[in-house]
């Protein structure tokens, strides 16, 4: 059994079968944070783009450091880029609020125990007004708002999935977190 | 209810968390594999020298803002140091050939 950097290594000097067992290995690793993160139809897609892209820039990566940590930065990027694609070309499906949505966030807000959804259409409300409120937010807020707020990972965690500064991501933390709020404001005055 | 305060937008939060942490999972089969590994074979070798070429140009676009300050500091020093017109001045001299007194005697001979 080899070990991640010994496979690199392997690839690198020409045997490229050698990438199928990084493939096997991490598969689910990538399409957990893959489809997480983008719609479900385009998830296969965007994990076949992080397993190219990663082979791509297989060079890259230091021997030393922790594949799983370098892959999963690659899957978060791709699907980062997928955001701002889809931003740049304005095809972002904005799925209008109803009155289901707005009753259901006045009854998360009035209810003091814990939100855990015990109907098919209350999970399924949360989960729209999940993906509309990721969808009035820029790309970059949609990442950080996704890997902080709603995975729980530190700046430092997110900055380093993301390859950016811990100081852009917590300073786009705050300010995505406030954007959130008031949107959840302006629903519940509607 | 008009507003939403913190605790409130608190338990939102854990709401969309809860429901962000029950999204469907895919489960990609043996036919998605086999389509990336062919797309990966289909790319041919991936050699080490592709990533010198990569750190290549991670390398020049980091110095790019130290080259624009280097610039930016030289022209300065060259407008300071009153450059421009001396080498005009000089080239002035040297295009009129007419005045190689002049010349002779800025150039000390």
């Amino acid at each position: 059994m080899f070990n991640d950097s010994e496979i690199v290594k392997k690839v690198l000097e020409g045997n490229v079968n050698a990438f199928e067992s990084l493939m096997l290995r991490y598969k689910d690793l990538v399409m957990r944070i893959v489809t997480k993160h983008v719609p479900f139809s385009e998830a296969e897609e965007m994990s076949q783009e992080a397993f190219i892209r990663a082979f791509q820039s297989l060079s890259s990566f230091k021997g030393k450091g922790d594949f799983r940590q370098w892959l999963s930065s690659i899957a978060v990027r791709t699907c980062y880029d997928y955001w701002r694609k889809v931003y740049r070309s304005k095809e972002v499906s904005m799925c209008a609020l109803t009155e289901k949505h707005q009753k259901w966030l006045e009854e998360v807000i009035s209810d003091q125990s814990d939100p855990s959804f015990n109907e098919d259409s209350e999970r399924k409300e949360a989960t729209e007004m999940l993906e509309w409120a990721m969808n009035e937010l820029s790309a970059e807020d949609r990442m950080v708002v996704e890997l902080i707020y709603l995975e729980g990972l530190s700046g430092k965690e997110a900055a380093e999935l993301l390859g950016w500064s811990v100081a852009n991501v917590k300073v786009r933390a705050f300010r995505s977190k406030n954007k959130l709020k008031k949107l959840l404001k302006e629903t519940i005055k509607r | 209810m008009k507003s939403i305060n913190n605790e409130q937008f608190t338990r939102v939060m854990k709401a969309l968390r809860t429901a962000y942490n029950q999204k469907e999972r895919l489960d990609a089969g043996d036919m998605w594999q086999t389509r990336v590994m062919g797309h990966v074979l289909s790319m041919g070798v991936v050699s080490a020298r592709a990533g010198y070429f990569e750190l290549f140009q991670q390398f020049v676009w980091r110095l790019t803002p130290v080259a624009f300050v280097l610039i930016g500091i030289l022209s300065m020093a060259l407008v300071k140091m009153n450059f421009f017109s001396d080498y005009e001045f000089t080239k002035a001299l040297v295009s009129n050939s007419s005045d190689l007194v002049t010349l002779a005697m800025y150039s000390g001979s």
